[in-house]
């Protein structure tokens, strides 16, 4: 599964699963759709920019107690690149996950 | 890892007790507000524990859920160390696969498995390509000293790296978990015996003997 599909499917979970309920309880506070709109959308930006940084801080704070050491991360998704990504460690990153 | 792993699902289960104490706190919140509450604490957690695991679980993805269903205490990675005779005896899979590795050439079946590892760096301190490294006199010296080369290049310069994925947006932290060469010794010792001695011993021996000595 391509990475491209994976986030084609959490676009449509989040369609599912956020999205659907977050519109039938804005309907029934009785807010009007110019409002709806304006709220999903502000949700969106809101749920997206923490959620995988939380996400993996939940990860790195956790192994960091359990005594891993980080050797690389990618926090912020990757849109067409890895500019987000920290490489910690000598070696390319396409070592990583190759090699054993 | 287990305890890296499955943490942003126990934050999961208490970011929706914030959200249920938040909702008992205040009954009333503006619309806008509630639903923001709804989104960040409810809707987020089960969205985040459904993506991955229906991601992992039904897609075949390789994220959290994939390493903890799997039942394994190593990321289940087909380039991992567990995938292939690597861990069912190192002896005989050192031996199967000894001219390529102790010739300094990755073999062809190692290219996928071992694309990265490049002896050529560790010639200036285990010798020439080619030559064996001076191992214990056993039948398996030969595959100790392969095998000790291999722990110490995949420990300290391509290190046995897991993953913790969060499958739908791909985001990703890598570790590096400090005991690995301990924790193969350990396997292999379980695994395998050498006649008189174990592997274990053989490849401890040959470890102090080319890489802890100064």
């Amino acid at each position: 599964m391509t990475d491209q599909a994976r986030s084609l499917l959490g676009s449509l979970g989040y369609f599912l699963l956020i999205v659907v309920p977050v519109l039938a309880y804005l309907r029934k506070r009785a807010e009007t759709n110019q409002r709806i709109v304006r709220d999903t959308f502000v949700l969106w930006i809101l749920w997206y920019l923490p959620y995988a940084p939380v996400h993996e801080g939940c990860h790195f704070v956790a192994g960091s107690l359990a005594g891993m050491h980080l050797k690389s991360h990618q926090f912020i998704p990757p849109f067409g690149g890895e500019i987000s990504s920290t490489a910690t460690s000598p070696g390319s990153r396409a070592n990583y996950g190759r090699c054993c | 890892m287990l305890l890296s792993t499955q943490a942003p699902y126990s934050t999961d289960g208490l970011i929706i007790l914030l959200g249920l104490f938040l909702f008992r706190w205040r009954s009333r919140f503006t619309p806008f507000v509630g639903a923001l509450i709804l989104t960040e604490t409810f809707l987020r957690s089960v969205y985040d524990v459904a993506i991955n695991y229906s991601l992992d679980a039904i897609f075949g993805g390789v994220g959290d859920f994939r390493f903890l269903l799997s039942g394994t205490r190593v990321w289940p990675s087909k380039f991992a160390p567990g995938s292939s005779c690597f861990w069912a005896c190192p002896a005989r899979c050192a031996r199967s696969h000894s001219p390529s590795l102790t010739a300094g050439v990755s073999a062809d079946h190692h290219r996928g498995e071992f694309a990265s590892f490049r002896p050529r760096d560790d010639a200036i301190k285990f010798g020439r390509p080619g030559v064996r490294p001076a191992g214990p006199k056993s039948g398996f010296s030969t595959s100790s000293g392969t095998l000790a080369r291999l722990i110490s290049y995949c420990d300290k310069r391509t290190p046995w790296v897991e993953k913790n994925q969060c499958s739908a947006w791909n985001t990703r932290i890598y570790w590096q978990t400090s005991g690995s060469a301990i924790r193969a010794i350990d396997r292999w010792r379980r695994r395998c015996s050498i006649s008189g001695r174990t592997i274990s011993e053989s490849v401890t021996e040959t470890l102090s003997r080319t890489i802890l000595a100064p």
